[in-house]
């Protein structure tokens, strides 16, 4: 364009400085030619200028409000299934219906369309909605797919859908907290769910690789049937005894899997609203409790296991123990000299702390790490207490610990603990994904002999045949185990009637596979007048776990060996 | 000559554009014949989760226990006891079954009831029983008392199930009726 201009006023110049010019061309023309070109390049380039600038002005504007509200990218998780693949958390797509009632052609029609699929619509509100003339409104919130594509056959113009991915749980409060909570952004926040994003999963899903396809489901150790109905007894338990809460786990001495585990009071992880209340706490794998009694187990085990006692060891239980200002009594004494299975059986303070005396104040602590009692567990899921233990062990704490006082420790690091002393010595790590007997022995190590291992397997059998645990006992399946009444501390002082209840117990006890066990927290009687210990409450809580899970669990029924205890030679 | 190549070149070229042009439409066509069975495939893919949720919701332990509970007085359920578990070596072996035994709890009716499971295993065997059946109904003494000595010499097949010796039992019939 500057070239053509150029070249114009070079002509008239040219004609200016008196040489000759051959105008006769020119007036032919009438010279109106420059003019003329001028004047058409002026106008587009008015033209021209006027769009610029209208784009400029739109550029400057902000866009007018239609339309839906931008998608959230909700990204991908993998399935959550159980170890049968039953489904615990899956990947839902929900479309919810919008309009933009100023796309709308007639409002009435659009109404009374929609109602064809969509029954329960109410008009009047949606004839408001469509009539506001506000750019976008919802109509309705998650759709089913059919209901979607029935309303896309509709062809009414000016609605649209718009699809989001909703993490459901099929399983409900009953998994809660093994599965865990996402936030709105489909991120894990706790349970396993937070578990898969710390592998990985996280990263994947920022590089934009985490196509739901290629995710594989994320197999539990758990069995659904089995959770039910550890949380169907648990939350009965709650009930029954009056308790702030309660809980229990199975879990497999073999492998190291944690067949279900449950505390209550819990959450629906469909409508999380009350996951972050105070009480809403998994008390199995982050609750600190002193375990009481179920601790004589490891402390029978630790001077069995020392070589320095044997079942036929006797120690005087006849006076209490009085140490610095504290008198050590017993619950059901008998005043007279105890064997170490009636140490057990009986459940004297008394015998289990001169046990604990005979191995030492350090062999002791020692015995308790070895146990990984007093470590922090290793596992998959992300809420885990802290187990504590007196920064310097004196000689009270030693006897406090050995019935289980003034360290305190999670519930499940108890059954792994148990399960050591059944399973044949060998210390495995919970874990809550599936695993076999060979891998999980891999990682596992030795802690105690197998020698102490048959001396607790008899104590345990023995415990259940005529000691406290006889509520605890399924017919058929040789269930053997150790109840634990511990006091709770209420403003700094043992309480006599605030109570915390467990029982472990391991079945079948010929050749254990499973250690089930239960905790009440606080539980009254069940009627005025019936006791509140574990032997009442949580005992037949595990009863009715085994019996109601042993089948599911492929534990045989077996009614020639109902009183092994009583015939093995001691 | 010069107009003749002319022609075929221009033939040539009309018929390689509309040959393009017919290449390029089919390729279109069968482009949206992918996307609608893409879209089909995603909305099938997203309708199995739904399912699959949807199964998981309908079989989940805690709802089928309040089920049973509910329906426990109308279908007379009962929980599982331990003593009812055994393992198939702990059955105890079933008696030998003679053909006085069939004869004594069937009548028309019985053999009629073996007939009904016999059709889902074996229909040429259920066929011949159903004949037998009907020859059983009319002259129901004397085949029993044909079929009987024939019968005991098999006594030895007795770990067959009831439906396999009716079938037998049925050919006999026929044979002797036959003879």
């Amino acid at each position: 364009m500057i070239g053509i201009l150029n070249k114009l006023l070079n002509r008239s110049r040219r004609g200016e400085d008196g040489s000759i010019v051959v105008d006769s061309a020119r007036k032919a023309t009438g010279g109106k030619t420059r003019t003329r070109v001028v004047m058409t390049m002026a106008v587009f380039l008015s033209i021209y200028v006027a769009i610029t600038g209208r784009l400029v002005w739109f550029g400057f504007q902000g866009p007018t409000d239609s339309g839906p509200p931008p998608s959230r990218v909700t990204a991908s998780r993998p399935d959550i299934v159980d170890r049968n693949g039953e489904v615990l958390a899956t990947d839902i797509k929900t479309s919810s219906l919008f309009a933009e009632p100023r796309h709308i052609v007639d409002a009435d029609e659009a109404i009374e369309k929609l109602a064809t699929v969509l029954p329960e619509i109410d008009y009047e509100q949606t004839y408001k909605k469509l009539k506001s003339g506000a750019g976008f409104v919802w109509l309705q919130r998650q759709l089913t797919p059919k209901q979607q594509s029935e309303i896309m056959q509709l062809g009414i113009p000016g609605i649209g859908f718009r699809t989001e991915k909703r993490r459901f749980y099929p399983a409900g409060e009953t998994a809660s907290y093994i599965v865990g909570l996402t936030n709105i952004d489909n991120q894990g926040i706790s349970g396993m769910e937070k578990y898969i994003d710390d592998q990985g999963l996280a990263d994947l899903q920022l590089s934009g690789l985490a196509v739901a396809k290629d995710l594989k489901p994320v197999k539990l150790s758990i069995d659904l049937r089995v959770q039910h109905i550890v949380r169907n007894e648990v939350a009965e338990a709650m009930q029954r005894y009056h308790a702030i809460a309660a809980g229990g786990v199975v879990f497999n001495v073999k492998t190291g899997e944690v067949v279900a585990m449950a505390s209550v009071p819990d959450f629906d992880p469909n409508n999380p609203y009350n996951a972050q209340d105070k009480d809403r706490l998994n008390r199995m794998s982050a609750g600190l409790y002193e375990m009481g009694s179920t601790f004589k187990s490891f402390t029978t085990a630790m001077a069995l296991d020392s070589g320095k006692v044997t079942l036929e060891s006797k120690f005087d239980a006849s006076r209490p123990i009085t140490i610095g200002r504290q008198t050590i009594r017993d619950f059901h004494g008998k005043g007279r000299v105890l064997s170490v299975p009636e140490v057990f059986i009986y459940s004297s303070n008394i015998g289990s702390a001169k046990e604990a005396d005979v191995v030492g104040i350090e062999g002791h602590r020692e015995f308790l790490h070895r146990l990984g009692l007093l470590e922090k567990m290793k596992t998959e899921l992300p809420e885990v207490a802290k187990p504590t233990e007196p920064r310097v062990w004196k000689k009270v704490h030693s006897i406090t610990a050995a019935f289980g006082h003034g360290i305190s420790t999670t519930p499940l690091q108890t059954a792994v603990g148990c399960a050591a002393l059944m399973n044949g010595g060998f210390l495995i790590e919970p874990t809550f994904l599936a695993r076999t007997a060979d891998q999980a022995m891999e990682a596992a190590k030795r802690v105690v002999s197998e020698k102490t291992v048959e001396g607790m397997r008899y104590l345990y059998t023995l415990n259940a045949e005529k000691g406290s645990g006889k509520n605890a006992r399924v017919p058929g399946y040789r269930v053997g185990g150790k109840t634990g009444t511990a006091e709770k501390v209420i403003n700094g002082r043992y309480s006599k009637d605030v109570r915390f209840n467990a029982f472990v117990a391991a079945f079948p006890m010929d050749d254990p596979q499973y250690i089930v066990l239960t905790i009440i927290d606080e539980p009254k009687p069940e009627m005025p007048g019936r006791g509140a210990t574990a032997g009442s409450n949580a005992a037949p809580m595990v009863a009715n776990i085994i019996r109601r899970a042993a089948p599911m669990l492929g534990v045989k029924p077996d009614f020639g060996q109902e009183n092994a205890a009583t015939l093995v030679s001691y | 000559m010069f107009r003749t190549s002319d022609i075929i070149l221009i033939a040539v070229m009309v018929s390689a554009a509309a040959m393009t042009y017919k290449i390029k439409r089919d390729a279109e066509v069968q482009q949206a014949a992918v996307y609608k069975i893409q879209a089909q495939i995603r909305t099938e893919e997203d309708q199995i989760d739904l399912l699959k949720a949807d199964w998981s919701l309908l079989t989940q332990p805690a709802r089928l226990q309040r089920l049973t509970e509910l329906y426990k007085d109308q279908l007379g359920l009962q929980n599982a006891d331990a003593r009812q578990i055994v393992r198939l070596e702990e059955l105890p072996e079933k008696p030998p079954l003679t053909i006085e035994d069939i004869m004594a709890e069937s009548g028309g009716e019985g053999i009629d009831k073996e007939k009904t499971a016999s059709i889902a295993k074996d229909k040429a065997g259920a066929d011949k029983s159903k004949a037998a059946g009907k020859a059983k109904a009319t002259e129901k003494r004397p085949v029993a008392a044909a079929a009987k000595p024939k019968s005991t010499a098999k006594d030895k097949v007795a770990s067959n199930t009831k439906v396999a010796v009716v079938d037998k039992i049925a050919e006999k019939i026929e044979d002797g009726a036959d003879e």
